[in-house]
């Protein structure tokens, strides 16, 4: 078994460009749809996956063949590629460690990929970069007319797609955004903005979602609310009540601390961009810490590096990445080693 | 202590009253009490309460002998995992799986995003039309042929509109 795909790179949609993604790094939409006539997935025992998985990629092939969208059985694939994909965000940490009878497809730039047999049947997901979600949302329900256009889905009057846990019911969307907030934690602020998020029934976790540790001051913010409410009316409620004055609260706190601290704010980044420069062995953690600031920095017209360089280090040191683009087994000493190496290599190349 | 008003019952509600900033307290029974309008919450009798409780447990009772025909799901188990088993789940658990979507969803119970207009009335002949397979097989477990041919010839009516 190999590797099968191209993991060198950061994906188109993480390139730092798009409204507002000093802040907001990437936007997501994402459907959970069943097929009617299937138990939902936690009740299908691994012959009905199976049944499942052939049903879609039958039934489906048009929709996929339009987008020249890569089938990929989860099963069969190497436990590391699997983690790759979850920090590509092309499936969850959940699907990459529970994969039985599971499978992805995915779209060459991976702006677009469908899980299938995670917690629901399909699990289709957009993304963009910066604050648009339009265009994610454009994108997804491209896809997800054609596929209504092919199969049956549980649906009922009352309460609109069905799905296997009763909190995504309805529309079965969630919208996420991911904002680096150096500043709001710098100046001890993030903890009172993020329970103001929780407060209008706004999920807010870490870089990877459920369950994840907040690194490198990432944090995604995502409704919880999937019914009574239009899809145009979740879009538009989570972008101007929670997301732009998120983004709004960042910013004063950086025009804050460049006011009051300019010189706390320098030597954060200067020392950022030091280690990062300097360092002969780094953790992962060690990395997003420093990485965070440095981005601010870039963000602030301080330091002259592309946001798209220090998005995609930000991606290759995490575990996975950095063990495939190895080439070998890392011990932990190595790993950190061949991370710090890495990020100095990248660096040079566009500082 | 007796009602400070009526001077004969006993005193049962106890009042701390702040006129011109002096504190002023008042004993009245219940019934001087209520005629100055000041609303009693009266407490529920033990034994009522017992019977409150008792037909709680009966309600949970109750919804724990359901158990979804098609994937066998039971309410206990739901509650365990926060999954249902299958899209007729939604109907086999009633009001109680509805009280668990207000909370999850502000209070609402009704989808007015993409298709519900369209959609639903497929949607709802989908539900209906799983349901007769399944009164079907138990006809043809049965062997009652007559109601199977019955259910077989509703089934194909439905399947005419639409592709259950």
């Amino acid at each position: 078994m190999d590797i099968s795909g191209n993991y060198h790179n950061l994906a188109e949609w993480m390139d730092g460009s798009g409204p507002l993604s000093d802040i907001v790094i990437s936007s997501r939409v994402r459907l959970a749809r069943n097929f009617s006539g299937f138990p939902f997935v936690s009740r299908a025992c691994k012959e009905k996956r199976q049944e499942i998985i052939e049903f879609a990629a039958e039934q489906l092939k048009m929709p996929f063949y339009s987008e020249n969208m890569v089938f990929k059985s989860l099963e069969n694939m190497l436990p590391l590629e699997r983690a790759i994909l979850a920090e590509r965000y092309i499936i969850t940490e959940r699907l990459a460690n529970d994969c039985e009878g599971t499978a992805v497809v995915v779209s060459p730039n991976e702006s677009l990929s469908v899980m299938i047999n995670e917690e629901d049947h399909l699990r289709i997901q957009a993304f963009s970069s910066g604050l648009d979600i339009d265009s994610a949302w454009k994108e997804v329900i491209g896809i997800e007319d054609k596929f209504q256009e092919k199969v049956s889905y549980a649906f009922s009057a009352q309460y609109g797609y069905l799905t296997a846990c009763p909190t995504n019911v309805g529309t079965g969307i969630r919208i996420s955004a991911m904002l680096h907030l150096p500043a709001l934690h710098i100046t001890k602020q993030i903890e009172k903005v993020l329970n103001a998020a929780r407060d209008m029934h706004l999920a807010v976790r870490g870089q990877h979602g459920e369950g994840s540790e907040p690194a490198g001051d990432l944090f995604q913010v995502s409704n919880q609310t999937t019914l009574g409410k239009t899809e145009e009316q979740i879009i538009e409620e989570i972008t101007s009540l929670a997301i732009e004055p998120i983004v709004e609260y960042e910013r004063r706190a950086r025009e804050k601390l460049l006011k009051e601290s300019p010189v706390l704010v320098d030597d954060k980044i200067y020392r950022a961009m030091g280690i990062l420069t300097n360092a002969r062995l780094i953790t992962s953690q060690e990395a997003m810490f420093f990485l965070s600031q440095l981005r601010m920095g870039v963000s602030m017209g301080k330091i002259e590096i592309p946001l798209r360089v220090i998005n995609e280090i930000m991606l290759l040191v995490q575990p996975a990445h950095l063990q495939f683009l190895c080439g070998n087994n890392l011990e932990a000493a190595h790993r950190d080693q061949f991370r710090a190496d890495l990020i100095r290599q990248k660096l040079a190349e566009h500082a | 202590m007796k009602c400070d008003k009526c001077q004969q019952n006993q005193a049962t509600v106890h009042l701390t009253e702040v006129n011109n900033g002096e504190k002023v307290e008042r004993h009245l029974c219940k019934e001087c009490a209520s005629e100055e309008g000041i609303v009693v919450k009266s407490h529920v009798p033990l034994d009522k309460m017992f019977n409150h409780l008792v037909d709680a447990h009966k309600e949970v009772d109750k919804l724990n002998e359901i158990t979804c025909p098609d994937c066998n799901m039971n309410w206990a188990e739901f509650r365990k995992t926060g999954l249902l088993g299958c899209p007729n789940d939604y109907d086999v658990f009633g009001e109680a799986i509805e009280q668990v979507i207000a909370r999850a969803h502000e209070g609402a119970t009704r989808h007015i995003g993409r298709n519900a207009g369209e959609a639903a009335r497929s949607g709802a002949n989908q539900l209906k039309c799983m349901k007769l397979k399944h009164e079907l097989q138990r006809a043809l477990d049965k062997e009652d042929y007559e109601a199977a041919a019955k259910i077989r010839d509703e089934i194909s009516q439905l399947s005419h509109t639409n592709n259950c």
